[in-house]
C-alpha cells in the first residue's frame, strides 16, 4: 500500500518573535512528504506549483523518495503563496497575505501510475 | 481547515462520512462540534463519520480518540521554538508514514502513531520552513523517540 499525499505545496513569508524568512518553500503536502518519508517509501504526491518554483526543491523531494510525477508545474504561473505572523505564544497566527495563484484553477490528476 | 468549514460546511460535513482518521487542532474541533470540551467535542466529532480523531493542541501535545478510548501524547518541550510553521502537517506525515510502514490500524498502534507524529513536528518547529525536515537523520528521529518515552514514562 501507499500513502497518497494530495494538498499544497508553496512558498510561504513567515514572521515569528525570532525572526522573518522571504519567500520560502513550504505548504502542507511538502511537510507531510517530507515527515512520512522517514517511515515510509511509497510516498506519491498529487499538487501544483507554478513555473517559479525551484526545481532543487523537487529534486528535495525526490532524494527524499518522494514520487513527483502527480505534481503539476504550470509554464507561465505562479506557485500559492502564504504570508503570516505569529503571535508571541506561537499558538496563533494571523495571516498577512494569501495568493492562490495556481491553486484557483487546481484540478488534482491522479497519473496513470499512481493507480497501480 | 477553518477555510473548508466557513466556505463549504456541507460539502465538507460530506465529506467526513468517509473519513477513517481526522486530525485536527483544538481550535478547529471547537469549531466543528461547537462544543468547548474538547472531550465531548470528540465525541461528536466521530458521529460525524471518524472512526478516530487526533486533536493536535500545539506546544500542548496531542489527544487520540477512538474505540471508546482515549490518548494523550506529549509534545517535548524545546528550548527553542523557531517556527510552527508546518507542524501539524509533519505531525500528519510522521502519523501516516508509521501505519503505512507498519500496515497495523489497531488502537495501540495508533497511539504509537501520535508518538511518531509528536516526534516529527518536534524537529519541524526547530528551524525556519522545511529546513530542519530537509537535512533530518533516522538516527537523530531514533534518538529523540527515546527522549519522548523518557519524558512520558514512569512507574506506580
Amino acid at each position: 500500500m501507499s500513502i497518497l499525499i494530495v494538498g499544497t505545496v508553496a512558498f510561504d513569508a513567515i514572521e515569528t518573535p525570532f525572526g522573518k524568512t522571504d519567500k520560502i518553500v513550504g505548504g502542507a503536502a511538502t511537510y507531510i512528504s517530507l515527515a512520512a518519508s522517514f517511515f515510509s517509501n511509497k510516498l506519491r504526491l498529487v499538487s501544483v506549483v507554478g513555473d517559479d518554483f525551484p526545481k532543487e526543491s523537487i529534486q528535495m523531494l525526490k532524494d527524499h523518495k518522494v514520487d513527483t510525477e502527480g505534481l503539476q508545474i504550470k509554464e507561465g504561473e505562479k506557485t500559492f503563496f502564504w504570508s503570516g505572523k505569529y503571535h508571541n505564544d506561537m499558538n496563533s497566527r494571523d495571516t498577512v497575505d494569501t495568493q492562490l495563484n495556481v491553486l484557483e484553477t487546481f484540478d488534482p490528476i491522479l497519473p496513470e501510475s499512481f493507480t497501480r | 481547515m477553518n477555510f473548508w468549514m466557513d466556505n463549504c460546511y456541507v460539502r465538507f460535513k460530506d465529506c467526513l462520512k468517509n473519513v477513517d482518521v481526522l486530525t485536527i487542532n483544538d481550535e478547529e474541533a471547537r469549531q466543528l462540534s461547537e462544543e468547548y470540551s474538547l472531550v465531548k467535542a470528540a465525541k461528536i466529532i466521530q458521529k460525524m463519520g471518524p472512526k478516530y480523531l487526533v486533536i493536535k493542541k500545539g506546544e500542548h501535545g496531542a489527544l487520540l480518540f477512538g474505540e471508546e478510548k482515549m490518548f494523550f501524547a506529549p509534545a517535548l518541550p524545546l528550548e527553542n521554538v523557531f517556527d510552527p510553521t508546518g507542524a501539524g502537517d509533519s505531525f500528519a506525515g510522521g502519523f501516516i508514514g508509521h501505519l503505512q510502514k507498519t500496515g497495523d490500524i489497531s488502537f495501540e498502534n495508533l497511539k504509537s502513531a501520535v508518538i511518531f507524529g509528536s516526534v516529527m513536528a518536534s524537529f519541524c518547529v526547530e528551524k525556519f520552513g522545511t529546513e530542519r525536515l530537509s537535512e533530518l537523520t533516522d538516527n537523530e528521529v531514533s534518538n529523540r523517540l527515546t527522549e519522548f518515552v523518557k519524558l512520558s514514562s514512569f512507574s506506580v
